[in-house]
């Protein structure tokens, strides 16, 4: 009646495996998506690339700042130095005229030479000044724009005679549009002093020579401190259309300054520095995405290789799985109920992860006082031994339910399995069982022999052992006939459970058969006990364990 | 010589003449499901050559499992006469106890 059924080891991994198969169908190729190393790598390519990008073009900023305050300098220096060629006559000639005592002729003499087509003035008069009262002495040229309003002029002179200095005025809003200069001698002191007025140019633009110090400059000059076009003196063409930097400096002129302003025309600097940023730039910018694409290239490789592992793992479990899963499918998870006897059953799948075996067991009901028991180990794993399994497994089923007995079944199966084919072979333990007329009736195909407990004694069933099903097509098999004392069990089992690499077959059956002798235990405590203590020893392949347990 | 790795023990496998001329076959090691299909592959090889007598010297044979004895089986099959010269106890009571004692012949230890 009682009969139970375990099974060991793979039972809930099949499940699992199974349910993984149903909800990762297998994943897809890795995409053209590219990976976030590449993104991070090109990003920081082109930070680094900006950075020097645009320290370069500091650098380069810097230094046309650096060479524009130069070339301004420069050209300062040329403005100073043409102030003494209007400050020249000027002085000479009221030096002259406090030598001369103010002599007209002496005078007109000298300055004829400085003013008109030939000379820089317009206009050049001599003045005596004292206390408050202004005379003119002599005139060249046009009289003095200056005259107009007597008042400037006399403030003008006055502050002429009094400081060394050219005293510079600021005719440019007049209609004549000029700059008006006095000069007094001091040593020797007198009351002379000498005015004369300049004319500019209409349009005020200055003509540069290119190999002047102007000539990388666009530039303007201020009569004065204030940068208003007023008070311009003169631009070159390009200056007031030109943006970006400017530079300004002063150059003493008299008692006013000349402002002078400009701005590059050109680069400065070397044209290598200028184009600096973005060589930089597009070089960097070129070195980015390329690191990036070897990086992402390297990174789809490793994610094929994982991939590929990954996949080959899918299969791996996959194939195993599937062997399991056939296997399972085929074991009886539990045994049909035998009236007059307990039945035990117990698979442990091979213990060392490598494929399922094709280990097998079945029990079939014939009548109410028979049944048939077939425990069943084929050579070789994995799919292929699961197969082959399967078939003798249903042949043997097949057989049975149309009356055949061990013999004939285990004849009729040689045809089915051929080791030339099929490259593995079977062992089988087929037994009918008369559970009333305790005895059993069995074939052994190259299987472990039969062990029968009976109280604290225990043996091995001596039959005949004959070749395995599937080495030749045709074997005699003989069934052999054996009495069972009531109470007593029978163990067929697989020879995972006995076999050692560093021992005879011997060995292994006789270890076996101690392990029961100790006590009488009942049928699950007793295959607890010999699969336990197996395991302990260790073994390596699948081990079938089928007992069967007499009540009277 | 043919090494065949399997976890730690490997498989030798060697093929020489004998005095008569005949194949033999000599393995060393440990002959089970990690190794047997290179025997097999060997003894395919063999098969197809036509040999009417093939040896199997076993003296440093010291396991064999059901998939080797799937080839020697494979191999009494197709050939003639297949000797299975000095086998350990171990590998006689393998032959033995799966009822192969008639198909494969195996020679004194």
């Amino acid at each position: 009646m009682g009969c139970s059924g375990e099974l060991e080891g793979s039972d809930d991994q099949g499940g699992v495996v199974l349910s993984e198969l149903l909800d990762n169908p297998s994943q897809s190729v890795p995409g053209p998506r590219p990976s976030w190393l590449s993104g991070a790598v090109l990003l920081a390519g082109l930070v680094l690339t900006g950075s020097l990008a645009w320290v370069s073009e500091t650098i380069h900023d810097h230094d046309e700042t650096r060479l524009l305050n130069l070339e301004l300098h420069q050209a300062a220096s040329v403005v100073a130095v043409a102030i003494p060629s209007i400050q020249l006559p000027l002085s000479s000639a009221s030096s002259l005229a406090a030598a001369t005592d103010g002599d007209p002729q002496q005078f007109r003499n000298y300055m004829g030479s400085f003013v008109g087509g030939k000379g820089p003035f317009v206009s050049a008069s001599l003045w005596r000044v004292e206390n408050a009262t202004t005379t003119m002495v002599a005139l060249v040229g046009s009289p003095p724009e200056l005259a107009t309003t007597p008042a400037q002029l006399t403030a003008a002179l006055s502050q002429a005679r009094r400081t060394p200095t050219l005293e510079v005025l600021n005719l440019l809003n007049r209609p004549s549009a000029s700059i008006g200069y006095a000069s007094a001698s001091l040593l020797p002191p007198g009351p002379w002093v000498v005015y004369a007025e300049r004319d500019l140019p209409k349009n005020r633009k200055l003509n540069v020579t290119t190999n002047s110090a102007f000539s990388q400059l666009n530039y303007a000059l201020y009569l004065g401190r204030s940068t208003t076009p007023p008070d311009l003196l003169g631009a070159s063409p390009g200056f007031l259309s030109t943006g970006g930097t400017k530079a300004k400096q002063t150059v003493a002129f008299g008692s006013s300054v000349i402002t002078l302003v400009a701005t590059p025309n050109t680069e400065l600097g070397s044209s290598l520095l200028a184009r600096l940023p973005w060589i930089v730039a597009v070089a960097g910018g070129v070195l980015s995405i390329v690191a990036a694409l070897v990086t992402d290239y390297l990174v789809r490789r490793r994610r094929q290789a994982e991939w590929l592992a990954a996949e080959n793992r899918r299969m791996y479990s996959e194939q195993r799985s599937i062997a399991e899963i056939l296997q399972h499918a085929l074991l009886p998870q539990t045994l049909p109920e035998i009236a007059g006897v307990e039945t035990a059953i117990r698979y442990v799948a091979g213990g060392d992860g490598a494929d399922v075996g094709g280990d097998w067991y079945d029990v079939i009901p014939l009548d109410h006082d028979h049944f048939i028991f077939v425990l069943g180990d084929v050579s070789g794993r994995g799919v292929e031994a699961a197969t082959i399994m399967a078939r003798l497994h249903f042949a043997i089923r097949a057989y049975a339910a149309q009356g055949d007995g061990p013999a004939a079944i285990m004849g009729k199966l040689g045809k089915l399995l051929s080791i030339d084919s099929d490259r593995s072979f079977a062992t089988i333990l087929c037994a009918v069982v008369d559970v009333a007329g305790h005895s059993i009736t069995l074939v052994n195909a190259g299987h472990p022999p039969l062990l029968m407990l009976n109280g604290s004694s225990g043996a091995f069933i001596r039959s005949t052992i004959f070749p395995p099903v599937g080495i030749q097509e045709s074997t005699d098999y003989r069934a052999e006939h054996f009495d069972v004392p009531a109470g007593a069990t029978v163990v067929a089992f697989t020879d995972g459970l006995i076999e050692r690499r560093d021992e005879t077959i011997d060995t292994g059956l006789e270890r076996l058969r101690a392990l029961t002798l100790e006590h009488p235990l009942a049928l699950d405590d007793l295959l607890t006990k010999i699969l336990t203590e197996s395991r302990r020893a260790g073994y390596h392949d699948d081990t079938a364990i089928l007992a069967v347990r007499w009540k009277r | 010589m043919e090494e065949v790795e399997a976890g730690e023990a490997a498989l030798g496998i060697e093929r020489s003449s004998d005095a008569s001329g005949d194949t033999v076959i000599s393995l060393q090691g440990e002959l089970d499901i990690s190794s047997a299909d290179t025997l097999r592959a060997t003894v395919e090889e063999i098969v197809a050559e036509g040999p009417s007598r093939l040896v199997f010297e076993l003296t440093g044979l010291t396991f064999m499992d059901s998939s080797g004895i799937a080839v020697m089986v494979y191999a009494a099959n197709n050939v003639d006469t297949v000797e299975l010269l000095h086998p350990s106890s171990i590998i006689r009571r393998v032959v033995e106890a799966t009822g192969l004692s008639t198909v494969l012949r195996l020679g004194p230890s």
